[in-house]
């Protein structure tokens, strides 16, 4: 039997279909006006060079009185978490009663280049966790991380443990080294030195580059093969036009903080294997004795299950829980059911926990 | 459908077809329809219609400013389409090929597509760059050297074509290589000595890059050739299955996910890692060197180099550390001496419950003010107990505790500890 059942006639009329679709589609596009980032109310509270501090207007009258710093990767903007109003995780928190506070962490620039691993994590978390702790008459208060973000806060916790009520991680890489880690087996040979000193901070367009090469003809072509079809919906085509604005806007990475990334963790695996030390000062996992609620995407492509899993038994607490949600590593942020699920079960452990 | 069938379909619709898409496209009130409407095979209509030459014409539907994010998103649509029109005219004159003269029978079509696929292989095993279906990796790396017009990738790929073509694979570099092997390593001399060096050392890394380039490349290949061959065998197993793709688009999912399967198996292999890498290395090494020749046009033009721009940014970054290392210490010894006991005694006032203290004092005023002093006395007692109770509590809740909380996600998460 042949296996392509196509008559010409209705190929033709496919295209021509497609066609048709695609030049309303573009009248659409060019009526869509702005394609707006982040939806929850904010003020920012608080800034140190180029990151500000936001503090999210709660939903509702009865907050939870310790506050949740939501630690963001540096790649990639925070507003995706926030993305629209029915794709938010903040907003999920919201709900649940979370007082929310975000970093963000601006567009580094040429000066920034020397920004190292001890001024993200030792000071521009830090001072943002002790302004939180001023204006709430706290010691301590509860931290959030997102992917890398995620591995920043672990570390934080680990160097800072007076000051982390309570740890919670999303897509969060703590092992470096499984197998099934595809951006790491990249990064393994990759002469990180001659990187830096030549191009001194990292282009977001690169990084991006990475990202697509992992999956290029679905991410480069099937995609907008697709979006064809949303091109009628204009609710859908911003929704789309949204997370594509997202995907792209991708700041620089602050050079030294990308070096010691790359060796201290991608290379070198220091956070599992132990001996990591950031601005002169151990990072012992062994002292993060708060609670830890770990939540990892059992299809994350980017930041495998294992590489996140990895945290359980490496550290001091003797409180802590997995939540596995069946999706993606974006997934976790924007899908429905990850909006049904996940923000309730943080907010939920959260409020347990104090 | 057999051969004249095919054709007798083709010839009846083929009239009614070119009124409608001459139709369709008018409707797009662009006169360049003329020019480029097909004389034979329709799908060069639609193909045509994406190429870049015809961009100009989609373009002038699009209100937005070239760096938008609709703007993007619009461009990688019409790469997209174009893509996936190209794929349609080869799909169809190929089908339409196989269907005249294969016929029905598996071997006949199986036989088809081979010939049909082998011109895809010598496409993708030829010295053409591909282009289709896979991303040129260094695209992004290799755009920092544009602005320096001597290693653009242009006049690189020029150089290498004036010297006898572009490499086709390791041998050819190295023949190349020797054959400037003489003028690269040739001494400098006098006032220009250690300009010419340059000169010399920027040409070499250059050739160096390209040799690597044409290795990802010739690898890149291979894993198309995979996913045609894949591509191939899928086909074949669908029709064993009685299966058929009724669809382009199905087509181009197909393909798509054969591609994709065949590019997770060739990224993740030894030979790759070993490769990307030092690609990425050999342009990172030739652009350094560029950038080293710049400063010193820079500084013989008297204008700031990038050196001397970063020892400024290390001078500011680290003054600005010693400061805000000043400032915490200035605050470690403001701050109470006894902070931590003071953290202590709240971390215990915490454990009071406060909220339920005032409730239970509230409950007793309204039975005071309602006048029942007896009842009273006993609701005392909860406040005392729980004023009481916190002391003997763990600072930590034990993990046993937990479980059961997390209702919702509780079929998707596991408490590690105490389960």
């Amino acid at each position: 039997m042949f296996p392509l059942n196509m008559q010409p006639e209705a190929l033709v009329e496919e295209l021509s279909k497609f066609n048709k679709k695609l030049v309303a589609g573009i009248k659409t596009m060019g009526e869509i006006g702005d394609i707006s980032e982040g939806v929850s109310a904010r003020e920012t509270v608080y800034t140190d060079d180029k990151i500000s501090l936001y503090h999210y207007t709660p939903l509702k009258k009865d907050i939870h009185r310790v506050p949740v710093l939501i630690v963001y990767a540096l790649v990639n903007r925070p507003y995706m978490a926030d993305l629209q109003e029915d794709r938010s995780l903040i907003r999920g928190l919201l709900q649940e009663g979370v007082d929310v506070y975000l970093i963000d962490w601006g567009y580094p620039d040429a000066s920034d280049r020397y920004l190292d691993l001890d001024d993200y994590i030792n000071g521009y978390i830090d001072r943002c966790v002790d302004f939180i702790c001023d204006a709430h008459d706290l010691y301590r208060i509860n931290l959030l991380g997102i992917c890398q973000g995620g591995t920043f806060s672990t570390c934080y916790a680990a160097m800072h443990p007076e000051k982390v009520r309570n740890l919670v991680v999303t897509v969060t890489p703590i092992n470096f080294k499984t197998p099934d880690n595809t951006l790491s087996c990249w990064a393994q040979d990759m002469d990180v030195d001659l990187l830096v000193d030549t191009l001194g901070n990292i282009p977001g367009g690169l990084l991006n580059y990475t990202f697509l090469s992992m999956n290029p003809f679905r991410l480069t072509s099937q995609k907008y093969l697709d979006m064809v079809d949303l091109l009628d919906n204009e609710t859908k085509l911003r929704n789309f036009l949204r997370m594509e604005k997202w995907i792209f806007d991708s700041p620089d990475q602050a050079g030294e903080a990308f070096r010691q990334f790359i060796k201290d963790f991608f290379q070198s695996n220091l956070l599992v294997k132990g001996g990591l030390s950031i601005g002169g000062r151990a990072v012992d996992l062994k002292n993060i004795t708060m609670p830890i609620l770990n939540v990892y995407a059992t299809k994350d492509h980017l930041v495998p299950p294992d590489a996140s899993k990895a945290l359980d038994g490496l550290t001091g607490s003797e409180d802590y829980t997995e939540v596995a949600f069946r999706g993606g590593h974006i997934g976790l942020f924007v899908s429905g059911r990850a909006l049904a699920e996940v923000p309730p079960a943080i907010g939920g452990w959260l409020k347990e926990r104090g | 459908m057999d051969n004249n069938q095919f054709s007798m379909n083709w010839m009846n619709n083929w009239s009614d077809l070119q009124k409608k898409m001459m139709s369709d496209w008018m409707s797009l009130g662009d006169n360049s329809a003329n020019s480029i409407f097909p004389p034979i095979n329709p799908f060069n209509y639609f193909q045509q219609s994406m190429d870049d030459s015809a961009d100009p014409m989609w373009a002038s539907f699009s209100p937005f400013q070239a760096t938008s994010p609709e703007e993007l998103a619009r461009r990688n649509m019409m790469g997209a389409m174009n893509n996936f029109m190209r794929m349609s005219k080869g799909v169809f004159d190929t089908f339409q090929n196989m269907s005249e003269k294969g016929g029905k029978s598996t071997e006949a079509w199986t036989a088809e597509l081979d010939k049909n696929l082998a011109k895809f292989r010598e496409y993708f095993t030829s010295s053409n760059v591909a282009d289709f279906g896979s991303l040129n990796p260094m695209s992004g790396w290799s755009s920092m050297l544009e602005s320096v017009p001597m290693f653009s990738s242009d006049n690189m790929k020029k150089y290498m074509e004036g010297l006898g073509g572009m490499p086709s694979g390791i041998g050819g570099g190295e023949s190349i290589e020797k054959l400037f092997a003489n003028s690269l390593n040739m001494p400098g001399l006098g006032l220009n000595r250690e300009k010419q060096e340059k000169m010399q050392k920027a040409m070499q890394l250059g050739i160096a890059y390209q040799k690597v380039l044409v290795e990802y490349q010739t690898l890149m290949n291979q894993s198309n050739v995979k996913a045609a061959d894949l591509f191939k065998e899928r086909l074949i197993a669908m029709a064993k299955d009685k299966k058929s793709l009724e669809s382009l688009r199905d087509l181009h999912v197909l393909w798509v996910d054969c591609s994709e399967e065949t590019n997770a198996k060739t990224v993740a292999s030894k030979e790759y890692q070993e490769i990307n890498p030092r690609l990425t290395n050999a342009l990172l090494t030739l652009q350094k060197h560029i950038q080293s020749m710049t400063d010193d046009t820079m500084a013989s033009l008297n204008m700031p180099t990038r050196k001397e721009l970063n020892s400024a940014y290390l001078q500011i970054h680290n003054l600005k550390k010693r400061v805000r290392n000043l400032e915490a210490e200035l605050k470690s010894q403001v701050k109470d001496s006894d902070a931590e006991k003071l953290n202590r005694l709240r971390d215990d006032l915490e454990q009071l419950d406060i909220d339920a203290l005032r409730a239970d004092v509230a409950a007793l005023k309204k039975q005071l003010q309602a006048g029942t002093k007896a009842a009273a006395k006993p609701a005392a007692k909860p406040t005392a107990k729980r004023a009481a109770k916190p002391a003997a509590k763990p600072a930590v809740k034990p993990a046993a505790k937990k479980p059961e909380a997390k209702a919702k996600p509780a079929t998707k998460s596991s408490t590690k500890k105490g389960e």
